[in-house]
């Protein structure tokens, strides 16, 4: 990765111009030709940095319900309680994470998202059930800050 | 959002094709021309039903390994404040008010990405600092088993 891939990404992760020719676009602002943008652009794709570029969506404008769930599962099982709860479509993140300041009792941390609250509640009952232990639901009262987005330091800019 | 954005937002769910005209190739699969595509891409986009296009990172790709959620008990008439201290800092990319409960008094979440674990404990610090708030528990993240985006 080149100073010049840095700039690429750090253009195109919002505000992917919605012209037809896109990366002709890119190329006009960064000062490069169009095939060379998608040439380095499918490279960052072929090598996994790029993971798509697409239309990131709101769950709850689009009809969705998100939640945060926590489970404690014993030290031998989270291999295969974590697989149980990959599979299940509706999950969209799951982590396992570890205290380094205090102490928590969950060891297990997923997110999900569903059409309605009895979607919801079925999908976590189906993973209680599955793996006979207890989800934990932690609902979202407000939402401060949503939105990811990185910063690749480009050595020929002031940041 | 009616059928034919559903199906638009379906067609370009793994991406889009990395080709000179991407929304020709997808709108020609959906029987759009490519201005209809890019004009019900941009209401979807005005409406927030989609809130950003672009390109989705892998943090561990980039060189970004370290993710930690932390968690702080604040009392709830001091959220706000936090909050807006902690939406400032660029490390912590979602803050979220979250139920707290007996077993898991913490309500205040934040996600902390970082090149390593002591890029996210002096973030930590930093905000423990501004905020006066130092009651809470760091969950460095150990394994990914999962993380995709939602779909429809």
């Amino acid at each position: 990765m080149d100073d010049t891939d840095r700039r690429l990404l750090n253009r195109i992760q919002s505000d992917f111009p919605l012209v037809p020719r896109p990366f002709g676009r890119l190329g006009e602002e960064l000062g490069l030709p169009e095939d060379e943008v998608i040439r380095r652009v499918a490279a960052l794709c072929e090598d996994g940095l790029i993971r798509r570029i697409g239309p990131v969506l709101d769950p709850a404008r689009v009809g969705r319900l998100g939640a945060l769930a926590a489970m404690t599962v014993p030290a031998g099982r989270v291999e295969s309680v974590a697989t149980t709860v990959s599979q299940i479509e509706r999950v969209t993140h799951n982590y396992e994470r570890a205290p380094i300041h205090g102490t928590c009792p969950y060891n297990l941390w997923f997110t999900l998202t569903a059409e309605a609250p009895d979607a919801l509640a079925a999908t976590l009952g189906a993973v209680e059930k599955a793996t006979r232990l207890p989800v934990v639901v932690l609902p979202v009262l407000r939402k401060f800050k949503i939105g990811v987005r990185f910063s690749f330091p480009e050595e020929g800019g002031d940041g | 959002m009616d059928e034919l954005d559903r199906r638009i937002i379906s067609a370009l769910q793994d991406g889009l094709p990395i080709v000179a005209e991407p929304y020709g190739e997808v709108g020609a699969r959906l029987g759009l021309t490519t201005e209809a595509l890019l004009e019900r891409l941009r209401a979807m986009l005005a409406r927030g039903e989609v809130r950003r296009l672009g390109a989705s990172i892998a943090h561990r790709h980039a060189g970004v390994v370290a993710n930690v959620m932390c968690v702080w008990r604040v009392p709830p008439e001091q959220v706000e404040q936090f909050a807006r201290e902690a939406v400032r800092v660029a490390a912590i990319t979602h803050c979220y008010e979250r139920a707290a409960s007996p077993e898991w008094p913490y309500n205040v979440y934040a996600m902390i990405h970082g090149q390593n674990q002591g890029d996210c404990e002096a973030v930590i610090q930093e905000l423990c600092q501004r905020t006066g708030q130092h009651d809470y528990v760091a969950l460095l993240s150990t394994r990914e088993f999962k993380k995709t985006w939602t779909r429809l």
